[in-house]
């Protein structure tokens, strides 16, 4: 390895006179105008909505088909994890092609098509190059349309489903995460429980509850054709029209706000642990329930927990790494979504800080009624949203992203330039009442996965009441 | 196309008339309209070594600024694993005409987005996207942290940096499945003499012995402006931005870097198989690891085309035998980690309840050796390819992106102009090829095998319970 020796003197640095000009930042320009992608969107008679944004720089075209329809229309325990089975089991064959015939054809177009389910939707998706478009089409509408739902191929993709659930249990990330869920929405809530479902509702379903599930959602009326690349409007209703026309289902009835009961208020304070034994390090996390997508204070709410804990110069991350170095990283953000939302924060500490760690998230809190969001916070976090919009939609699959949450989440086609709207007037007085109305210390619930024993003593000291002690795995 | 894994900063998860550059070298390609899998740049040379690349994309008022240092770790010596990464960081800690904390923040403010560093085991990176209006800021902030980073180190800095990369490798390695089993296989391959030993993180034992000599010795050794490559991508006008470039690098001086040494080779002789008590994943996992050609070298298109015909999607080889068929394994998946000075071929399976480790390696092995007796159908090859082929255009999506595709040419081919001979290196591979690199490399004689067993767990003996 080198052998040069260490001297500094060898590295003649300018004296400090030669770059003092370098003291202050540069004097800059205008910023530039934001670029907001144009959403387009048109609807075929049988209610399928087909949705493009054109993006011709390169001859690729992002090609997915969102249903509204996500685990939180599972509406009985004994559905959970139903959505995303059923469209799982979708791509297990259709029409005289079985899972690995569908597979191969993808794979010959150059691409792979995968399904996602989420509480608010599900999606199937492929970045096709523009040639392969029809014929991956073909392969969409196949489907959707004629799916096999063989016995066979379910009882293998349930068994497939379970391995999946036993090795998930043991990650600390999705038991932070689930434990989160459940705790913050609560359990009856439509997002208190795992979208993948748990190990017992998995295994006791049956292929007739699929084919229903399937029948009654994955209908034109509750779907988009969403296609964002080197494609028009044009081309994409003659696309959808020459290959989905025929598509037909039964009326849907997906889930509606007014459907919802959502507790009003939110629980006291608590504290709960996910055992987790010999981990040196615990996850934290805190969340309290906050405001759907399209809410009115969803923007100055944004911008709080931006400043709180979005950004790398927010509060939280300055105070846990930068100052304590008790962690990689603390973050918060918030999940707002079609029904509800949340405001998230959450930490990886070293397990001997762990009640330091969670003694500093809740000072945090409380701080912010002593030292609100300050002004230059407010314009740091407004500012790099409006900066850096334009930037947010690079790339075909991005915009796909982007579309798809429009349609999941019923948001207008104007979503993001009423956002830069939004942000131009807000004022740090909204900003401070979101503060005031979300982000109450007496609100969150805060859950800590981790060894039992070392974060039970570390959290003697703290004086926050008993915590409760949840065993996932018996779900 | 799995370029060797890296460690970030953050886990991921945002004028006058042109001076003449001192030594252009002036490589140009120019965009053919009919083939738009092609990046137009332009490279120089200034006058203290530092390499430019300028790439004009005015779609979106957006600029990507990627500064390349030639270090990783690989330039590590015995005693100081994780350094170059540890070092990274502090990189972002202020500098002579930088507050403290105003690296990051001022980024942040400006909306800079695809921010971040990351440290390989051949090279590090420091990249951010910026409002074109703001190309200014992130030249004053890249050169000042590469001219005068020492003027404002404390022990402080040093010390809070140290205990932030030793949460990140408790939460990266120690609590993720599997992470500390796959550490351990992975040092059993290297020896310890060798810098990729400790796999960019690092020993908590070396963090702790870093000393502030040894940032300062780094530093002067292996970040002048002769050891970097700034590329920028992006919506920038060339002449004003040359004299920018000027301006804020023109007079940083430094050391000529050292070549980087001779490593000692790196060989399984015979065969192994390791068992680790995981203490993290519930299922057990088999893994297994073979040497083969480093980036760019004969055989590693090869790896990577084999790799995907093993195990990417539902009609891959490996998948649909080991999860489909014989429904022993919860997930399997191969991948080339290609470096500069070898790559490491591995497939890894996580093995279903109940089922026996032993069992599953013996049904890889039969895939494999059906592959080194009879090849590969060229169907599948081609699908492989096509794949490769879609993801060349994606990757030209982003400024970002492109930035970092020029300096990975730049830094591993020895020049950016080579996206179409690296997509030639897919195109050309035939289903002999395949079976010969399987027949070549992935032999039985010299692989090396992980088996981790969750602690505490009872597997079945060989042949399970069938």
């Amino acid at each position: 390895m080198s052998s040069t020796p260490v001297n500094d003197d060898n590295k003649p640095a300018p004296t400090k006179d030669e770059a003092a000009w370098r003291q202050n930042p540069p004097q800059v320009g205008p910023s530039p105008k934001v670029v907001i992608p144009l959403f387009e969107q048109s609807r075929l008679p049988s209610g399928l909505t087909v949705m493009v944004v054109r993006r011709p720089a390169l001859p690729l075209v992002s090609m997915t088909l969102a249903l509204k329809t996500g685990s939180a229309a599972e509406s009985a325990a004994s559905e959970y994890g139903l959505a995303d089975l059923t469209f799982e089991m979708m791509m297990e064959g259709a029409g005289n092609r079985d899972g690995v015939a569908l597979a191969e054809e993808f794979a010959d177009l150059g691409t792979q098509m995968v399904v996602r389910t989420s509480e608010d939707g599900a999606a199937f998706k492929a970045v096709l190059l523009k040639k392969y478009l029809g014929a991956g089409m073909d392969l969409l509408s196949e489907i959707l349309t004629r799916p096999t739902f063989k016995k066979s191929d379910f009882v293998r993709k349930q068994k497939e489903r379970i391995a999946d659930l036993q090795s998930l249990m043991g990650n600390p990330n999705y038991l932070s995460n689930i434990a989160t869920a459940t705790l913050v929405y609560g359990d009856t809530h439509p997002y208190g429980h795992p979208v993948m479902g748990t190990l017992k509702t998995v295994e006791a379903f049956g292929l007739k509850q699929l084919k229903a599930f399937y029948r009654q959602h994955a209908v034109p009326q509750n779907a988009a054709l969403i296609l964002t690349g080197d494609v028009s409007l044009d081309e994409a209703v003659a696309l959808a029209t020459e290959k989905l026309g025929s598509w037909k289902g039964g009326k849907n009835t997906p889930v509606k706000s007014a459907d919802v009961k959502i507790a009003a208020g939110m629980g006291p304070f608590s504290i709960a642990i996910v055992p987790k034994p010999g981990m040196n390090q615990t996850i934290v996390s805190a969340g309290v329930k906050a405001l759907p997508a399209g809410h009115p204070d969803e923007w100055a709410l944004r911008v709080a927990v931006d400043a709180f804990g979005g950004m790398f110069g927010s509060r939280l991350n300055m105070n846990l790494r930068e100052d304590k170095g008790y962690t990689y990283g603390a973050r918060g953000h918030v999940d707002a979504m079609f029904l509800d939302g949340a405001v998230m924060l959450s930490t990886s500490v070293q397990a001997d800080v762990t009640g330091a760690a969670l003694g500093e998230i809740l000072n945090e809190l409380d701080n912010l009624k002593n030292r609100p969001v300050t002004a230059q916070e407010f314009q740091d976090a407004t500012d790099n949203v409006l900066q850096s919009v334009s930037g947010w939609f690079d790339g075909v699959a991005g915009l796909g992203n982007a579309a798809q949450s429009i349609f999941e989440r019923r948001l207008p086609l104007t979503r993001y330039s009423d956002m830069v709207a939004a942000y131009r007037q807000l004022t740090i007085e909204d900003v401070r009442h979101a503060v005031d109305l979300y982000m109450r210390r007496e609100n969150f619930q805060v859950i800590l996965v981790g060894d039992p024993a070392v974060i039970t003593q570390q959290l003697s000291s703290l004086s926050l009441g008993a915590p409760q002690m949840i065993n996932l795995q018996d779900n | 196309m799995n370029h060797g894994f890296v460690h970030t900063l953050i886990l991921p998860l945002l004028m006058v008339a042109a001076i003449t550059a001192a030594s252009s070298v002036g490589a140009a390609n120019e965009k053919e309209p009919d083939n738009p899998l092609a990046i137009p740049f332009e490279k120089y040379v200034l006058a203290n070594g530092l390499e430019v690349i300028l790439h004009e994309d005015s779609n979106l008022p957006l600029v990507a600024v990627n500064v390349w240092y030639h270090v990783g770790a690989v330039n590590e010596v015995k005693g100081k694993s994780g350094f170059a990464h540890l070092f990274e960081h502090i990189m972002f800690q202020g500098s002579g005409h930088v507050p403290d904390d105003g690296h990051i923040g001022l980024l942040e403010q400006i909306g800079a987005s695809d921010l971040n560093g990351s440290t390989g085991f051949d090279r590090t990176n420091y990249f951010q996207t910026v409002p074109a209006n703001h190309l200014e800021t992130a030249l004053w902030l890249e050169s000042d942290r590469m001219g005068y980073l020492l003027d404002t180190l404390t022990q402080e800095k040093l010390d809070r940096q140290r205990e932030v990369v030793m949460n990140e490798r408790r939460q990266t390695t120690e609590n993720q499945p599997y992470g500390l089993a796959e550490e351990s296989l992975w040092q059993r391959i290297f020896p310890k003499e060798h810098p990729y030993f400790g796999m960019i993180i690092g020993s908590m034992d070396d963090l702790t012995a870093a000393s502030l000599d040894d940032v300062r010795h780094f530093f002067s050794t292996w970040y002048s402006p002769a050891n970097a490559t700034l590329t920028i991508a992006g919506d920038i006008e060339v002449a004003k931005t040359k004299a920018l470039i000027e301006k804020y690098f023109g007079q940083l001086t430094g050391q000529t870097p050292p070549s980087t040494a001779k490593l000692p080779r790196v060989e399984i002789p015979e065969s192994f198989t390791m068992r680790y008590d995981e203490p993290i994943a519930p299922l057990a996992k088999v893994q297994v690891s073979w040497i083969t050609p480093r980036l760019f070298a004969p055989g590693d298109a090869e790896a990577d085309i084999l790799a995907n015909i093993l195990t990417t999607g539902k009609s891959s080889l490996l998948h649909r035998k080991l999860v489909r068929e014989l429904e022993l394994v919860q997930q399997v998946s191969a991948y080339q980690m290609s470096m500069a000075q070898l790559s490491i071929f591995t497939i890894e399976a996580v093995i279903r309840e109940g089922e026996s480790p032993e069992r599953v390696l013996s049904e890889i092995d039969n895939v494999l050796a059906s592959i080194r007796t009879h090849g590969v159908d060229a169907t599948l090859v081609s699908r492989a390819v096509n794949r490769f082929e879609t993801g060349f255009f994606r990757d030209l999506e982003q400024v970002g992106h492109v930035a970092d595709q020029l300096q990975s040419y730049n830094h591993f081919a020895g020049t950016p102009d080579y996206i179409r001979q690296d997509l030639e290196r897919y195109t050309s591979v035939t289903a002999q090829d395949v079976a010969t690199f399987a027949t070549t490399y992935l032999n039985n004689e010299h692989r090396a095998v992980l088996i981790a067993v969750p602690k505490g767990a009872v597997t079945p003996a060989e042949g399970g319970d069938q």
